[in-house]
């Protein structure tokens, strides 16, 4: 699988017209026989083939090839933007988690109330959202307008407190939110949806007639039946979050995988973008495995 | 009285049966009643209609050029003479939001119509078929699901600096799986069913059985999908062109406006807000419309 998916976007990538040695071309000092050198020392003078079987022994050795613009590591390099992007999308993570779960299930309770039909239009409008957009029209609003916030960067440049824990989590407050609002919303229609579906089951309706109270039932019958499916929504978005950071890092100029993705895309530093890429491909795989074996432990009649 | 009735009385009798007959509805028209009842999807196509109007004539009947740039009216603000006020070219902001309105839909449309052929495509030959086709096209769209997709965009609209044309394969090529998916369980569903079986029992060619008997009865779902697949494809065009990988400048879209916008949005602040409100407002209509034709195909859903 991984191995297909390696296969298809080193070819695309390969594909790509351009060189990533045009830039020693300008170079005076830069002879033929210089740059064939070059080529020799990166491998790239071989059949296409052979590079990628040459690149796919690394990827399994833990030699993920060397950036072609500063010559470090590719995995040394990535390991260093990991931080910041993790930090990122792991608080959009939590931020959509908790916001949504809760809204979906009273829009369930309350459906046809106005607390719904006010959820519902605004999950709408979540899910619709351009996220850069909404990134654009917070820093308007609140960095611009009402200078509240800080407008982009992960720490203030000069102050006493600049890089301090406070000046981190005010410059992560606005990309957070944008990076979470489209997980918040469809996670809370999904919720939404769930639940209604799980309280019109046979169980449901026994568990009344018993005589149970509507808190009982809600949170012994429907619950776990409700959120199990969610569960695997939730871990199937993972690397979405993770992508997503590509555009709410540009936006905010956050220092993380994504900024460094869009500057690697820019010089062509195609042992950069392989890594990259891959690491995201291995994350669907690793939250698709994930997705499965939670659904089996949690939903007993899972068997396989 | 004569023998044989008289043409008006036959007539007559006619209406008079007509009148009196239960009223018969076919699902279409049931669909359709649902589908006028539900608010939502009336707002939603009432919306789309009125955005593709003032897109289409608008962009005819505009007195500039989207491209023309002019020094004297830099970052102008809204005035009788440029009622959304100028970029930071000069150039007439509601011109160019008329211009790049009919890029971004005409994108979104055409991949969400690409993707859609493409899946069910697929979905039909892995659904009808079964067996080793199926295994062989499911793995196929799994793989598919595992490429990262914006970023990947982003590494092809960058490079190749794709005309709008090229921007809408791109997109289809790595959207269609959701429709695949859902194409292919319908189809595993349908072919055992009865009329599909009766068909094949008096000799009908798979064609024909797929074209005429399975195909229609999954229409609803894809039609669905295909309209909840433009709202996601012009998000998915205006978010490449903001990041600088899809419709190139001076061709306006609404996300490439965003992208110049991020530069002058503090003292121009229509040239950031403009572009955005009308990608959202777009969305947000498709996905009214999708959801409401949701509901109004499928009768047992409840709301």
């Amino acid at each position: 699988m991984l191995l297909a998916v390696s296969i298809i976007i080193y070819g695309l990538l390969q594909a790509m017209p351009g060189d990533p040695l045009d830039m020693y071309l300008e170079n005076p000092s830069a002879t033929p026989e210089a740059i064939a050198a070059i080529k020799e020392s990166y491998g790239l003078n071989q059949p296409v083939y052979i590079q990628y079987l040459n690149w796919l022994k690394g990827i399994v050795t833990g030699d993920w090839g060397r950036s072609f613009m500063s010559r470090r590591p590719v995995l040394e390099l990535i390991m260093e933007k990991l931080g910041p992007t993790l930090q990122l999308s792991g608080t959009a993570f939590l931020i959509a988690l908790f916001i949504a779960i809760p809204l979906g299930i009273t829009g369930a309770i309350k459906k046809g109330k106005l607390f719904d039909n006010v959820t519902s239009t605004a999950t709408f409008l979540g899910i619709s959202m351009p996220s850069f957009w909404f990134g654009m029209m917070l820093q308007l609003l609140f960095s611009v307008q009402l200078k509240w916030l800080p407008t982009a960067g992960r720490t203030s440049l000069v102050g006493e407190n600049a890089g301090s824990a406070g000046d981190v989590a005010l410059h992560l407050i606005m990309p957070a939110i944008v990076l979470s609002l489209i997980y918040i919303a469809s996670w809370a229609r999904y919720a939404r949806s769930n639940f209604i579906e799980v309280m019109n089951q046979d169980y449901i309706r026994t568990a009344r007639a018993k005589g149970l109270k509507e808190r009982t039932i809600f949170v012994l019958h429907a619950m776990r039946n409700a959120l199990i499916p969610l569960v695997t929504v939730v871990m199937l978005d993972i690397p979405a979050i993770f992508s997503g950071a590509v555009v709410t890092e540009t936006v905010f100029a956050w220092p993380g995988m994504g900024s460094f993705f869009n500057d690697a895309l820019s010089k062509q530093d195609f042992p950069l973008l392989m890594g990259i890429l891959m690491i995201n491909a291995i994350l669907v795989i690793l939250s698709n495995l994930i997705a499965d074996i939670l659904y089996a432990v949690l939903d007993p009649r899972i068997k396989y | 009285m004569s023998l044989f009735k008289s043409r008006k009385q036959k007539l007559a009798e006619l209406e008079a049966r007509v009148a009196s007959a239960p009223v018969v509805r076919t699902p279409a028209e049931q669909a359709w009643r649902r589908f006028r009842k539900n608010r939502l999807a009336m707002t939603g196509a009432g919306l789309l209609v009125f955005l593709v109007l003032f897109v289409v004539i608008g962009s005819l009947t505009t007195p500039y050029n989207p491209d023309m740039v002019d020094l004297m009216s830099i970052r102008a603000a809204p005035s009788a003479k440029h009622l959304l006020g100028c970029d930071d070219l000069g150039r007439d902001l509601l011109t160019r939001l008329l211009y790049g309105g009919r890029i971004s839909l005409s994108v979104g449309l055409a991949s969400a119509l690409l993707s859609m052929t493409l899946g069910t495509l697929i979905g039909t030959l892995a659904g009808y078929f079964g067996g080793w086709v199926d295994a062989f096209m499911m793995d196929f769209t799994d793989i598919v699901l595992t490429i990262p997709t914006l970023p990947l965009l982003m590494v092809v609209g960058s490079v190749f600096k794709p005309s709008p044309m090229f921007l809408v394969v791109m997109i289809s090529v790595l959207n269609w799986t959701t429709t695949a998916r859902l194409v292919r369980s319908r189809f595993l569903t349908l072919r055992t069913l009865d009329y599909a079986r009766a068909a094949r029992a008096i000799g009908a060619r798979n064609g024909r059985i797929i074209l005429f008997h399975l195909l229609p009865n999954s229409l609803g779902a894809i039609v669905v999908t295909a309209t909840l697949s433009v709202g996601r494809s012009i998000i998915m065009e205006s978010t490449l062109s903001y990041l600088g990988c899809g419709i190139n400048p001076p061709t306006a879209s609404w996300g490439n406006m965003l992208q110049s916008a991020q530069s002058t949005m503090a003292t121009a602040p229509l040239t950031a807000i403009a572009p955005g409100a009308l990608i959202l407002l777009t969305v947000l209509a498709f996905n009214f419309l999708g959801d409401g034709l949701d509901d109004a195909i499928d009768p047992r859903r409840e709301r």
